[in-house]
């Protein structure tokens, strides 16, 4: 087994002697030829992640290793990575060839294989017909992809992307996405993608590792993360939109399992509590995690529970419903074109101000332990209490 | 649902642009536009970059002279009229604040201003800083807020006042997503609540969907389609704006129409309702093709029998097969991009589906439901369907 690509091990930066801690102990790998997503909001410590990946901060503990080595005491520059910024950082006085042969030039290499690195770059990037541009002149994918060419040109071992779409347009980011997509596949870079930006990590990353005030809450696959999130803050920042959240103990009851919040019971019928909530005793906090798109809005005499409609919003392919239920905020997604001429399917449903009646099956309830936010491994149990 | 908010009682719209043109010396940056704004409605005004919105609300607000035509308030011309005189409140993205100053202070400063008593102001300050749930921070200072409290803090500023129109510019482009999101629904809520009249320019579509009762679809200065939000999604008015609004895109596929039956991307289906008269016009001048507007969440993939939501095996002249160019994954599922005869036809697939599927590979997949496509015209792209209903 060869060692992982890059490996980050109990990497921590304080500042102000640790009044601040921007990044706490947190730890990670990247694979050889896989692409990881730093995704969290803005100040979470991302950068400072980077900073420190890079070498343009020195952590206050922990250890970063590039092919099993350590690269602590290795100056940055030295470091064998290659990094790219939304800010594109081209030379704009430059012409794309110029831009692509910098980094190259610097570091002294033969004419020759200069002029033949940056003909494959330039042919694999789409560029060769403005190779004699001016980089001014290009727009802002373009000089993007200039950005990324020049990085690609010295052949890092690892790529660092920061937020590289945010200062694109939002029309071609999918176009830019796309690009990034086939990047990964033919060349097998290995590459850490930071971003806040959830559809970018989802759809560039292998894994994506959330973080959260300093710390890496989840590192999960890509194709799980979003169906298993393994604590309540990724939960509530996954997914468009977010899983609904309610508060409350569980207990067995009568005909199913009730959920007792703060004013009111819902009752989950047909399903009983898992042994392992069961051996914790009734007086446990947990946090139910509920998908918009698995609560389907009923006839209010239906739904065991009801909800005011406050807003509905169109998303073109389906709608999101705003719902207050009893004080929480709830959504649910409504399936199916929005047509105006025929109308949603049921547009008496739809009023704001309207009740509607809510329908949750068991099976797509994830519970969380209130106190630690952690995932519980086990969920409600179809059937009637043994 | 209603089509547009149009029942504001008078029927004279509160704010309504006649005619109006604005030209930068040889540049005419706004092109004989006009729309009405009806009381109490959100309405917005939805376009890319340089499409001309910031000029529209600029010249509304009389921040700007126009080049030609009018601005009406409750249907009388204010074209003479200062800015202050115009009862109108306008918000732009990244509002600053006083940093000295406390939320309460901010938000209070407007009406302070205008001189008004105590003990409204404090009343005015804390219903609005209820709506957008800062009620908490009022007494706290601008560095000790986070982002998202800061820029409440500065809408709050702005809604405190009670002008007969808003005009918003862009007021959440600065927000991560999360946020945005969680502002649009407020401001919606705030406006319906309140019985504001807002006029929102913004260049994304999604927010535009979600929040307006009527969007104005304006390019390159003009204003070239006016409708509900389904309608905009469902019918636009050519393929540009098909292709503006709906992410993933939508795909237009080359179709034509023989002997009743409709054939497209290697499928065909007997003609559907809403496409006959259009049908019948392209006949009668001599046309048979057109292009079909496709989104991907009318196609299905077909993988193995096990895969297939109901396990049925669609009619063969209703499936196809394409090559695998792309798979861009979602979260809960992915989007699938298949090349057919020099087409890229995009549809969505679970994570289940997404498991079986590589780039490269060729992949079977069926349109079910032909009924409600738009369909345009291939040389001047416009919809074709549109014209039967009488639509401009």
């Amino acid at each position: 087994m060869s060692a992982p690509k890059l490996e980050v091990i109990g990497l921590t930066k304080e500042y102000k002697d640790g009044a601040v801690i921007a990044v706490d102990n947190i730890g990670f790998a990247v694979e050889s030829g896989e692409t990881l997503a730093l995704l969290g909001p803005s100040g979470c410590g991302k950068s400072t992640t980077l900073n420190m990946i890079v070498g343009l901060e020195q952590p206050s503990s922990g250890d970063i290793r590039i092919d099993g080595r350590s690269v602590i005491d290795v100056p940055a520059g030295r470091r064998d990575i290659g990094l790219v910024f939304q800010d594109y950082a081209v030379f704009t006085s430059m012409s794309v060839r110029e831009n692509l042969a910098f980094g190259l030039k610097i570091r002294k290499t033969d004419k020759a294989v200069i002029a033949r690195e940056v003909g494959k770059i330039a042919e694999f990037l789409d560029l060769w017909d403005c190779l004699d541009v001016k980089a001014a002149h290009l727009s802002g994918s373009e000089q993007q992809r200039v950005a990324i060419g020049r990085t690609l040109a010295t052949k890092p071992s690892l790529l660092l992307l920061d937020e590289p779409l945010s200062n694109l347009e939002a029309s071609i980011r999918p176009v830019v996405r796309r690009e990034l997509r086939r990047l990964q596949q033919e060349l097998h870079l290995s590459i850490i993608y930071v971003t806040h930006d959830q559809t970018e990590a989802l759809s560039l990353a292998d894994r994506v590792a959330i973080m959260s005030y300093g710390k890496i809450i989840q590192v999960e696959e890509t194709l799980r993360i979003v169906e298993r999130p393994g604590h309540v803050q990724v939960a509530q920042f996954l997914g468009e939109p977010p899983m609904n959240i309610l508060r409350g103990r569980l207990a067995d009851a009568e005909g199913g399992v009730a959920f007792v919040c703060a004013g009111f019971t819902v009752l989950f019928p047909d399903c009983s509590l898992p042994e392992q909530v069961r051996e914790r005793g009734p007086n446990k906090q947990y946090a139910l995690g509920f998908r918009a798109e698995d609560l389907r809005l009923i006839s209010p005499e239906q739904g065991q529970w009801q909800g005011e409609i406050l807003e509905v919003e169109i998303r073109g392919a389906d709608a999101v419903v705003n719902l207050n239920f009893r004080g929480n905020p709830l959504k649910s997604v409504l399936p199916g074109e929005f047509r105006a001429k025929s109308g949603p399917a049921d547009p008496e449903l739809l009023r704001n101000g309207c009740l509607a009646g809510l329908a949750l099956e068991p099976e797509n309830i994830v519970i969380f332990d209130a106190d630690s936010n952690l995932r519980l491994e086990s969920a409600l149990v179809r059937g009637s209490a043994v | 649902m209603t089509t547009t908010a149009a029942n504001s009682g008078s029927g004279v719209p509160v704010l309504e642009a006649r005619e109006l043109s604005k030209r930068y010396g040889r540049k005419t940056a706004l092109d004989n536009v006009s729309f009405s704004i009806p009381g109490e409605s959100f309405v917005a005004l939805l376009g890319p970059a340089g499409a001309g919105k910031t000029t529209t609300l600029r010249l509304l607000a009389g921040l700007e002279r126009e080049s030609g035509g009018d601005v009406l308030m409750d249907g009388s011309s204010v074209a003479g009229l200062e800015p202050k005189e115009r009862d109108i409140a306008m918000i732009f993205d990244n509002l600053a604040l006083y940093p000295h100053k406390t939320g309460f202070q901010n938000m209070a400063g407007p009406l302070l201003e205008r001189r008004l008593p105590r003990e409204e102001i404090k009343e005015r300050v804390d219903a609005v800083a209820e709506k957008l749930r800062i009620a908490h921070i009022l007494g706290r200072l601008p560095k000790t807020m986070s982002g998202g409290e800061r820029q409440r803090i500065a809408l709050g500023r702005a809604l405190v006042r009670s002008p007969r129109v808003f005009l918003l510019d862009e007021p959440l482009s600065s927000l991560d997503a999360p946020l945005r999101f969680k502002l649009r629904s407020e401001l919606k809520r705030l406006q319906r609540e309140e019985k504001h009249t807002f006029l929102m320019a913004t260049p994304d579509f999604s927010e535009a969907l979600a929040v307006a009762d009527t969007v104005l679809l304006l390019r390159a200065g003009k204003i070239v389609q006016e409708s509900s939000p389904e309608d905009l999604y469902a019918c636009p008015v050519d393929c540009e704006a098909a292709l503006f609004v709906g992410s993933p895109q939508i795909s237009l596929l080359r179709a034509v129409v023989r002997e009743e039956r409709i054939h497209c991307a290697g499928m065909s289906s007997p003609l559907p309702a809403s496409l006959e008269s259009a049908a019948q016009r392209l006949r009668q001048s001599g046309e048979d093709g057109f292009l079909l507007g496709v989104r991907p969440e009318r196609v299905r993939p077909l993988l193995s029998p096990s895969s297939a939501p109901d396990g049925k095996a669609p009619d063969a002249s209703s499936s196809s097969v394409g090559e695998v160019v792309d798979i861009e994954s979602q979260g809960l599922r992915s989007i699938v991009t298949v090349c057919r005869d020099k087409e890229q036809i995009g549809m969505f697939c679970s994570a289940a589906q997404r498991a079986e599927i590589r780039i490269g590979q060729s992949l079977a997949f069926t349109l079910e439901d032909w009924e409600g496509l738009p369909a345009f015209d291939r040389i001047t792209r416009k919809n074709i369907v549109r014209q039967g209903a009488g639509q401009g």
